[in-house]
């Protein structure tokens, strides 16, 4: 065990990840990787300032701390620090993969499997470019603290992913599918979703025409819904963004109104997918949170430092991308609530609107941006003609207060390639999702 | 069987801001080694952070039974090394100078809170075989990327002070700081014009050309450059470099395969007319095409075709000279933009100020540009400035409908 410095807060982030990257090129293999590195990441606090290091150097990490040690300034009251006061100290052990670990699995096995997906892409022969992966990633994490915390656990995901190219009328036209689970077994035999996708990005190409640019009401796929919920609430919930700052905590007060009754936002690292996290990088354990309930705002995501400046408690969201960070706060699966409505009531009480069924990507700050990628007009009530959008934007505060219809039922996503970004820390894997949700004047270009 | 060597070393000291003080203190040591062995047409790889072990020579030697192709002879019988670091400065040192920086930006513009990152990076990159290559690359900057907020404002983020150099002029960041904090003081309105001269970095622009000038995509129909291959359809002003010379940073001037160009730099667009598409080992020779050097991927992978760098070629007038008397949108945070697949491009930009090429005039409110690809880098570019006006970059100038 460690030595941990004298009246110095310190804790230590050990990451062992093992992943495997088979990528087809065009049908022919360019990648089969299989590789386990470990990487660590230490912390010192000394009521006044955090020292971070990130180093590969696991056989020194009692060095790395020593010397770390010494930029800091010891203080016998760092315990009594509000931020170290709200650290949790967790122990335990959660290797929830232990038994369907995919590092374990032959990498024939799953170049065998990454094979069955080749016909279905075959079959279409308008397809130029392709791009087959077979990805995955079985992480354990051990976060050991100078205040207690001991917890070990693990994570893991396993990936069919597809990205296409077709040629239509000139143009070249993107389109993708993820068959994401966390285990091996559950990614073999998945053909008929690649097909479906590779069929409805084909038929949308083919006749999409330019969108007329202006402001309609939009209804949302659950994929897109959860981009959105992510992209125009979730990043102003991060907690790290009113610290310090008196006027966006008189905006941002618990209990305002920012929606309607029916709205309901939620984070958690507690469903199992792309966000699952049972403990966050600090060693806090995954929680339920509600930052919208019946419109009003409940809560924002919280590390223990955020928690300390704002008083009140964390929420499990403090997350690094990798060894190589520290960690800031950060969503882990965010979606929108189910409602009450069907899809198709949704859209039956829209005589001009714009159906968004999939993206390329978002973002958002005041301004939300999403880039749609196959897109239809719904015209009295019914889908019409498929149509090409280069984004749609709206002010978040706005927008969230439009959102004047929920489908009843949620479907979460997760990210095969790509994640969450924010400054220098991305992709970060995330979760999101919902329901099919009606929003009324988004700008459409 | 020749056996080669690829090493990243990333050593890196970030300060990070919040509330316009550091808060915190990072330090990064960051070794990772790639070893590839070559034989009877097949690439075995192996990768492990820290130096290479006989493991991992081991293990990509067993790689080699994965039977990954790779026909293509490794670079052999040359070697260079390049190294533009020029300052050394301790970490106290660094700390204590930007502790007076925000001290000063904070009693001369208390209206703004400043947030995240100052940092210094120091880079290696290297790439050695038993057939006599041997490329090293060193950089080290220092990097401003602070987010500004004003205190009565709720949006998260209101602007940005951005610089990049690899020289330590705290001078500089001075400068830098207080056009942009002055300059956001002041609103301002936009000029009653249909298409108004739009100053962007360039690399919020390029990625279409990334896609488009693609080998493989072009070879293979799917890029939309396909049917314009050797026209001109961009403005004869507008050259397009594959670029890995000093221009970038940490950017080595060496590809992941080995290939150099003279100069660093390879044509791809020259007087508007669509040359040449970037290429690796295996896209050059299985298209005929040439090879530009544009292999990359991870540490540990088969190097394969990835987006270059790229670069405009710098005009011969400044960003002033290029206003040639009118007023321009300096775009400081452009985000969550994108092309239609025939090449309509549209953009929020969250945050822009009047300029006339030397001064800030002032701020602007929130704003859409928008224009198609061949007509902004055709008929509306106006061009790429000589001088690093601000953010300590050349900037492209081009004529954009903007909505607001």
């Amino acid at each position: 065990m460690y030595q941990f410095p004298k009246d110095l807060y310190t804790d230590i982030r050990i990451e062992t990840v093992a992943k495997t990257n088979i990528t087809l090129e065009n049908y022919e293999v360019r990648q089969n990787k299989s590789s386990t590195d470990t990487g660590a990441m230490i912390r010192i606090f000394d009521g006044n300032r955090w020292y971070y290091s990130a180093t590969t150097n696991i056989d020194h990490l009692q060095e790395e701390i020593d010397q770390l040690a010494k930029m800091a300034t010891p203080d016998s009251e760092v315990y009594n620090h509000p931020v170290i006061k709200k650290l949790e100290v967790n122990q335990g052990v959660m290797l929830t993969y232990q038994d369907t670990d995919v590092s374990k699995i032959d990498p024939k096995e799953k170049y065998e499997v990454l094979q069955t997906y080749i016909p279905v892409m075959k079959n279409n022969s308008e397809i130029k470019i392709s791009r087959l992966y077979y990805l995955d990633n079985h992480t354990v994490k051990h976060i050991i603290s100078s205040k207690g915390t001991d917890v070990l656990f693990d994570i893991q995901s396993c990936c069919i992913a597809a990205r296409y190219i077709f040629q239509i009328d000139g143009n070249p036209c993107r389109g993708s599918e993820n068959i994401y689970h966390m285990k091996f077994e559950d990614i073999i035999g998945k053909q008929e979703q690649l097909r479906l996708s590779i069929e409805k990005d084909y038929n949308y190409y083919k006749d999409a025409i330019p969108v007329t640019p202006g402001s309609y009401t939009c209804v949302l796929s659950p994929e897109v819904t959860g981009v959105f919920a992510h992209e125009s609430f979730g990043h102003k919930s991060e907690s790290d963004f009113m610290v310090g700052d008196e006027t966006m905590k008189r905006e941002w007060a618990i209990g305002k109104r920012v929606g309607k009754q029916l709205l309901n936002i939620i984070d958690t690292g507690l469903v199992k997918g792309s966000g699952y996290v049972p403990f966050d990088d600090e060693g806090c354990r995954a929680k339920k949170n509600y930052i919208i309930k019946d419109g009003i705002l409940t809560g924002r995501l919280h590390s223990a430092a955020t928690a300390a400046n704002l008083e009140e408690e964390p929420t499990a969201n403090a997350r690094a991308m990798n060894f190589e960070f520290e960690p800031i706060v950060r969503m882990t699966t965010t979606y929108i609530d189910a409602g009450n409505q069907s899809k198709e009531e949704l859209i039956g009480q829209i005589s001009e609107g714009v159906y968004i069924e999939s993206l390329f990507h978002g973002s958002g700050m005041t301004t939300f941006t999403i880039a749609p990628q196959r897109a239809y007009m719904i015209r009295d009530g019914k889908l019409a003609e498929p149509v090409r959008i280069s984004v749609i934007t709206g002010n978040v505060m706005k927008t969230l207060d439009e959102i004047d219809g929920v489908s009843n039922e949620v479907e979460l996503f997760s990210f095969a390639l790509g994640g969450c970004g924010k400054m220098e820390q991305h992709p970060l894997p995330v979760g999101f999702g919902g329901p099919y949700i009606r929003v009324n004047g988004i700008n459409v270009q | 069987m020749i056996k080669e060597l690829y090493k990243e070393v990333l050593r890196e000291t970030a300060l990070n801001i919040s509330e316009t003080r550091i808060d915190a203190v990072r330090k990064k040591s960051i070794i990772k080694s790639g070893c590839r062995v070559y034989k009877d047409g097949f690439i075995g790889v192996a990768g492990c952070y820290g130096e290479a072990t006989d493991d991992t020579w081991a293990k990509a030697e067993a790689n080699l039974t994965n039977q990954i192709p790779y026909p293509y002879a490794p670079e052999q019988s040359k070697t260079r090394t390049v190294d533009l670091r020029s300052f050394e400065i301790s970490d106290e040192q660094f700390i204590v100078d930007i502790e007076t920086l925000l001290a000063d930006m904070k009693m001369e513009f208390p209206q703004y809170i400043l947030s995240n990152k100052i940092q210094i990076t120091e880079s290696e990159f290297s790439l050695a075989n038993d057939a006599g290559l041997n490329l090293i690359y060193f950089d080290k900057t220092i990097m401003l990327m602070l987010l500004v907020k004003h205190v009565d404002s709720v949006n998260i983020i209101d602007s940005a002070i951005i610089h990049i150099s690899r020289n330590y002029d705290l001078n500089k960041l001075y400068a830098e700081a207080r056009k942009i904090l002055a300059g956001y003081e002041k609103e301002v309105t936009f000029p009653k014009l249909k298409k108004i001269p739009v100053i962007l970095q360039q690399s919020e622009m390029l990625g279409k050309f990334q896609e488009s000038l693609h080998g493989e995509a072009m070879a293979l129909g799917s890029s939309m450059f396909k049917e314009r291959m050797s026209s001109k359809v961009f403005h004869e002003n507008f050259h397009l470099y594959q670029d890995r010379s000093e221009e970038h940073y940490h950017v080595p001037f060496f590809d992941l395969e080995g290939t150099t160009q003279e100069n660093d730099r390879y044509p791809l667009i020259c007087e508007g007319v669509i040359q040449h598409t970037y290429t690796d080992k295996k896209s050059a020779a299985t298209y005929s095409l040439p090879l530009t050097g544009a292999a990359g991927g991870n540490y540990d992978e088969v190097p394969t075709l990835s987006s270059p760098e790229l670069s405009i070629a710098t005009g011969n007038k400044t960003l002033k000279e290029l206003l040639n008397g009118e007023l321009g949108i300096l775009a400081v945070f452009i985000s969550g933009g994108d092309y239609t697949s025939s090449g309509d491009f549209v953009s929020p930009v969250q945050n822009s100020y009047l300029t006339d090429g030397d001064h800030i005039l002032g701020r602007l409110p929130e704003c859409s540009i928008s224009g198609n690809l061949y007509e902004m880098f055709g008929e509306n570019y106006i061009g790429f400035s000589s001088d690093k006006a601000f953010m300590g970059n050349n900037l492209l100038v081009i004529r954009m409908e903007v909505t607001y």
